[in-house]
């Protein structure tokens, strides 16, 4: 018995003793690490590589393969050139086939990997808020660039209606802004959302669902503080268990709160179908009490997983333009697209137009990380793929443009009108 | 019931099976037989190497192989040794005590949403700092991590009783629901658990992001000269591994002291014949109470380190799935011999994080063209259940079992009592 | 340690009653307290009471169905079938192909076998009530065959080895051919819900004041009570019944009696099977929507039913299942539907704490 503690106490001491001479080589390791990006810094014809970070399995997949493919048009578009550089690309995924969405220790891994790769330069990324505000501190200690096509939490860039206390300060240690984004956030969108509502659709009193997950919860809680601030009255506020048969019980409870509206935050992949299905059963068709969903319930396949005559008269929201309404430079993209891989999704345009702020910003650096990162921020393109795009000091673009668009009875949605923000 | 086997060393084959190619066995067995503490020397190489494995695994001729080749790189290899941790700290409540707990997932939740409580800015209208590595000025309650990983076990081996007080009495395939109930129900309330009467406490869905970091402040961070780090990093993983490593061999020690102490004796006992150990003087609800508490201790440290690493936490990170998984690792290894659970764990956590996909492509990469590539990651479910139902078919005692298990096995009949006593 | 571990037998029977005691007297409050509460709304609201009950009527039916198939393993074999739920959901998605693409599919194998009927959208565009009904029970019947198959399967290929090990083996073994349906079925549709068409005419057949019952309410009652009925019969009245209930109170005795104890539990495993089609082809039809990993969720709240019923019992799957529908859809009709998961779960462990043999009380082979 003796003997064995003895032993036991031994290995302890061991690996302590490792321990110690870890923390040597670990903090040398950390010096060279962090100038990395640094030495990149240099004359043309120097090679740099940007990454895209998105979910590649799961509900998601549709989406962003599609945007992969945008994002390598608008490499080939460009020669692989940045100005003098030479830009190679490299598509990550930060799902895993288990979760089929992102995992959180995948987005971290990946993060860690970019900001080690010293060549990496730029990052289009991520697809989910939650990922991002994963890797924007670890990318934020490695001046990574990062230039997201899709992330709309509102606490990534500013705060505001939606972002928790601390946002966005605390997803940048170094002190110096490396994120921003190309689709206007939440915030916005709840508020046009909200305007729409009760200006345009005439609903008087409000019923909010979201699907519990972390974007239908944001846009929902965004939705009911827009629609107090314009005095537009919430009958109540609850989520849907995306594993639940069905939703007929719950739909009582909307029906007996008198709203003549209901909101839905969230992914259409959570049951969203079924949502929509089980609220004209029971509470009525979309005629008599309104509905109006989120960016995520504005798919084609939800006219399948709905039904068309339950979907018919439904309004969507999204913080992008559909493929379809895009005009100059997106629609020459566009139709570039179709011939080489097919029909694109609503967020592939938003892929090319982050490659696209991401390639010009490199074109006028000097090819280290924080130049890149800084010239993002002076970033004023004209003619983009989704129209002129020049970001504020925190990294959204200084003109937000919501749509809402409404379904008949047959895919697509049709759009109805766009509105913009001014987020000078 | 315990004269033929040992506990420690497994049965020696009769002497005729000795066969000259495995002279070498034979010897090496006599080299046991004289010298006991020589049964040391592998779980000691297994510590160096595990130890060492940054700088022969991740660098240098070797890392061609286990970086690139097998993908053990940093994050893959924290990621296994957190959860050779958790194998192990469930090891001691379904190895040792037999109860099947199917929820395992809860404690590591509970850990982790511990360090989102007292190390990270969810209570912004507070400002508590005790010894932590972050400015001053940052709002929330942020306790030394070294606390909260103390705390955490503090509080998980709490919810433990809580949950085990009214539960372990149960049979065991009632206990092993009852247990998932409370892995389905602990994620949910922390997915709710953003408006509880008006109070946020645990910002709900959306997860508790920027977690703090373990560091030994500044004066030891001077006074060893840099080896213990002030604040661990973000990019460098190196002090967060050896961290995990550490703490492992702390759960390795206490899993070796209890399965020979006196409560580990009561465990197998009751694992074995809960009736015949209750009228022994085994005092049931307390025996199994303590391998509840203790396992789940284990899992809150596990939590805590994996939160403070990922830099967040989310509510839909802790799913069944996680339980499940952890469950094959003990069983794949061998349920009660903490060799084998920590081989099945690594075997297995590698296999989920990135052997799979290795082997996927080895596969696509041996067969020509593209059109009969799989996609090896979808059948990754499939894959872990079959090694479930091969595992109870063919070898249920484990790939490296213990003695008493193996013999508890082979038994068979007779044995269906075992985990049908009600107390 | 020794002397308090020497003493503690005794400390611990003159403890029991107290602990016993207020065990009781919490759950007594728990009751009286849902019990106020349910009044309160139903005086308050009484049309929507009323929807709500037959909504939780309805979809406690389904449970029911589903939970029957673990009541029968359990009270036979004594083993929570943790597959069943898997074997469920293969069956909504057999059910699926069937309306979608008018064909029978053994799943991962690309060929169907296309059957000759008049299926899917087929007979929604045609009025004919007669093809409708039709196409239901086609459903009905290739999910049943489909799921009876599997069940049988599974059972012979790895319970029936298993079946003189410790409890924990077949338990795990279970687990892992859960896993293992659950992916077949990701691998066969895919990761996202699959819908299907409606096959039954729209709109209600009566509307008493607030209530509405449409023909899929119908179609779920009118398949549901029928199965009952006959599984009632073939337990209660025929030889196999009677075998099965042999083997359920002793198997080795049984076995002396002659009876064939492998066929007995193959055929017990048949009938869970069966019901789990059944079920499968009910959920698909009446909700129009499902998913792989439905299994695992509808799964374990049916098992909750059946142990809310009395594991072993019959009549008490279908009357756990019943009340698990009504408990679910009262909390999302006046309560918050955000906690549904936690109050089952919540219900499973209440139940298995204070009356682990259930409403109806159990019925297993070493049931007390």
């Amino acid at each position: 018995m003796r003997r064995r503690t003895l032993l036991s106490v031994l290995a302890l001491l061991l690996g302590a003793l490792a321990l110690m001479a870890a923390g040597c080589g670990g903090s040398d390791n950390e010096t060279t690490g962090g100038t990395g990006g640094g030495e990149t810094s240099g004359g043309g014809g120097k090679t740099v590589k940007i990454v895209s970070d998105l979910p590649l399995q799961g509900s998601s997949a549709a989406q962003t393969e599609t945007m992969v493919n945008a994002i390598k048009l608008v490499l080939d578009q460009a020669g692989n050139k940045a100005g003098d550089f030479n830009v190679e690309y490299e598509s990550f995924d930060d799902a895993t086939a288990a979760k089929g969405a992102w995992d959180e220790a995948t987005c971290a891994a990946n993060a860690r990997k970019y900001v080690e790769d010293e060549s990496v330069v730029g990052v289009i990324g991520t697809f989910n808020s939650g990922c991002a505000k994963i890797e924007v501190p670890i990318l934020n200690e490695g001046s990574v660039a990062v230039s997201s096509p899709a992330n709309t939490a509102v606490g990534l860039t500013h705060t505001g209606p939606g972002a928790e206390p601390g946002e966005p300060d605390k997803y940048f240690p170094s002190g110096t802004r490396n994120y921003t984004r190309v689709v206007a956030s939440d915030d916005f969108q709840a508020q046009v959302d909200a305007k729409y509502m009760k200006d345009k659709i005439g609903v008087t009193s409000v019923y909010i669902l979201d699907d519990k997950d972390a974007y239908g919860k944001g846009v929902a809680d965004a939705f009911e503080q827009a629609a107090g601030d314009i005095g537009l009255k919430v009958a109540g506020h609850t989520g849907w268990d995306a594993n639940a048969q069905n939703y007929r019980a719950l739909m009582t409870q909307i029906k007996a709160s008198g709203a003549d509206g209901i909101f839905i935050g969230g992914i259409a992949d959570f049951n969203g179908g079924q949502v929509v299905k089980d609220k004209v059963a029971v509470v009525g068709d979309n005629d008599a009490v309104k509905l109006l969903g989120s960016d995520g319930f504005v798919l084609d396949s939800l006219f399948d997983e709905a039904g068309a005559d339950n979907i018919d008269g439904m309004y969507g929201s999204a913080p992008v333009l559909n493929p379809d309404d895009l005009t100059g430079a997106g629609k020459t993209f566009l139709d570039a697209y179709r011939a080489q891989y097919g029909e694109p999704e609503v967020y592939t345009a938003y892929a090319a137009a982050s490659a696209q702020v991401l390639l010009d910003a490199i074109s006028r650096s000097d090819g280290s990380r924080e130049d890149v990162v800084a010239k993002l921020f002076e970033t004023d393109i004209a003619d983009g793929i989704v129209g002129p795009m020049s970001f504020n000091e925190n990294g959204d673009p200084k003109v937000g443009l919501i749509s809402i668009f409404q379904a008949g009875t047959a895919p697509p949605w049709k759009f109805v009108e766009a509105s913009e923000l001014s987020n000078e | 019931m315990s004269n033929q086997v040992s506990g420690q060393a497994p049965p020696e084959p009769r002497g005729q099976r000795s066969l000259p190619a495995s002279e070498w066995r034979a010897s090496w067995r006599r080299f046991r037989r004289e010298h006991p503490r020589s049964r040391w020397i592998f779980p000691f190489v297994a510590v160096a190497l595990a130890f060492s494995y940054p700088w022969w695994g991740l660098e240098g001729p070797l890392a061609s192989i286990f970086n690139d080749g097998l993908g053990i790189d940093s994050d893959t290899l924290f990621n296994i040794a957190i959860y050779v941790m958790l194998a192990l700290g469930l090891n001691v409540v379904v190895g040792y005590a037999g109860l099947l707990d199917l929820g395992y997932v809860a404690f590591f939740a509970l850990g982790a949403y511990t360090l989102g409580w007292f190390g990270s800015g969810l209570f912004s209208n507070r400002s508590v700092h005790f010894l932590d590595t972050n400015a001053s000025e940052l709002p929330g309650i942020h306790l030394s991590f070294w606390v909260v990983l103390i705390l955490a076990g503090i509080i998980c081996a709490i919810a433990g009783v809580i949950i085990g007080w009214p539960t372990l009495r149960l049979r065991g395939d009632y206990l092993a629901i009852v247990t998932l109930g409370f892995g389905e129900i602990i994620p949910d309330v922390f997915r709710n658990g953003d408006d509880i009467f008006g109070h946020n406490l645990t910002n709900g869905v959306r997860g508790v992001t920027l977690m703090d970091r373990p560091g030994f402040g500044g004066t030891i961070s001077d006074a060893t000269g840099g080896v213990l780090p002030e604040r661990y990093g973000s990019i460098e993983l190196r002090p967060w591994y050896f961290t995990v490593l550490a703490l492992m061999l702390i759960t390795i020690f206490v899993n070796l002291r209890l399965r020979d102490s006196k409560m580990g004796r009561a465990w197998i006992a009751v694992r074995e014949d809960e009736v015949a150990a209750s009228a022994m003087g085994v005092p049931l609800m307390r025996t199994k109470l303590w391998a509840y508490a203790i396992g789940a201790i284990f899992g809150g440290f596990a939590g805590a380190i994996y939160g403070s690493f990922i830099n967040g936490i989310f509510p839909t990170s802790f799913s069944f799935q996680i339980s499940v998984i952890v469950l094959v690792m003990v069983i794949v290894g061998g349920m009660g011999n903490i060799w084998g659970v920590i081989a099945g764990a690594t075997l297995v956590s590698w296999l989920n994080f990135i052997g799979l996909t290795k082997i996927g492509d080895w596969i696509n990469d041996g067969i020509p063209g593209t059109s009969n590539d799989i996609n090896i990651s979808k059948y990754k479910f499939g894959i872990f259940g079959a090694l479930l139902v091969l595992m109870m078919l063919f070898r249920p005692e484990g790939l490296i079992p213990s003695a008493r298990r193996k013999a508890e096995f082979a038994e068979g009949e007779g044995t269906a009592t075992l985990y049908d006593a009600r107390a | 340690m020794a002397t308090a571990e020497s003493a503690s037998p005794r400390v611990a029977t003159r403890r029991l009653p107290v602990s016993q005691i207020l065990l009781w007297v919490f759950g007594t409050a728990i009751l009286v307290a849902v019990a106020v509460w349910l009044i309160r709304n139903a005086v308050d609201s009484p049309d929507r009471f009323l929807e709500v009950t037959l909504i939780g009527v309805t979809n406690g039916s389904i449970y029911a169905l589903v939970a029957l198939g673990y009541t029968l393993v359990y009270g036979i074999i004594e083993l929570i079938n943790f597959a069943h739920g898997d074997n469920f959901m293969l069956g909504t998605f057999q059910t699926n192909t069937i309306v979608n693409e008018g064909a029978f599919q053994i799943p991962l194998f690309p060929t169907t076998f296309v059957l000759g009927i008049p299926l899917g959208t087929a007979a929604v565009a045609s009025d004919s009530g007669a093809q409708r009904a039709w196409t239901i029970v086609m459903c009905l019947f290739w999910s049943m065959l489909f799921c009876m198959v599997i069940n049988v399967a599974i059972e012979r290929m790895a319970y029936k080895p298993l079946r003189n090990q410790p409890r924990l083996v077949p338990l795990i073994t279970a687990i892992g051919f859960s896993f293992i349906l659950q992916d077949v079925g990701l691998v066969w549709k895919g990761a996202g819900p699959q819908p299907l068409p409606d096959i039954l005419p729209k709109g209600d057949i009566f509307t008493w004041r607030a209530a509405d019952y449409g023909w899929n309410d119908l179609l779920v009652i009118a398949v549901t009570v029928p199965l009952l009925i006959v599984l009632t019969y073939l337990v209660r009245r025929t030889r196999s019944g009677k075998a099965m209930r042999a083997t359920a109170q002793d198997m080795d005795a049984s076995a002396m009696m002659g009876i064939n104890v492998d066929r007995t539990i193959s055929f017990t495993f048949a009938l869970g099977g069966a019901l789990a089609g059944a079920a499968g082809a009910i959920y698909a039809l009446y909700i129009g929507t499902s998913k792989f990993d439905l299994g695992f969720r509808l799964g374990l709240f049916a098992f909750t039913a059946a142990v809310l019923g009395g594991i072993g019992n019959l009549t008490g799957a279908v009357v756990g299942g019943v009340v698990l529908g009504l408990i679910q859809a009262y909390n999302e009709g006046f309560a918050d539907a955000r906690w549904t998961t936690t109050i089952i779960f919540g219900v499973l462990i209440l139940i298995l704490v204070f009356r682990p043999s259930g409403i109806l009380g159990e019925q297993v082979p070493e049931g007390e």
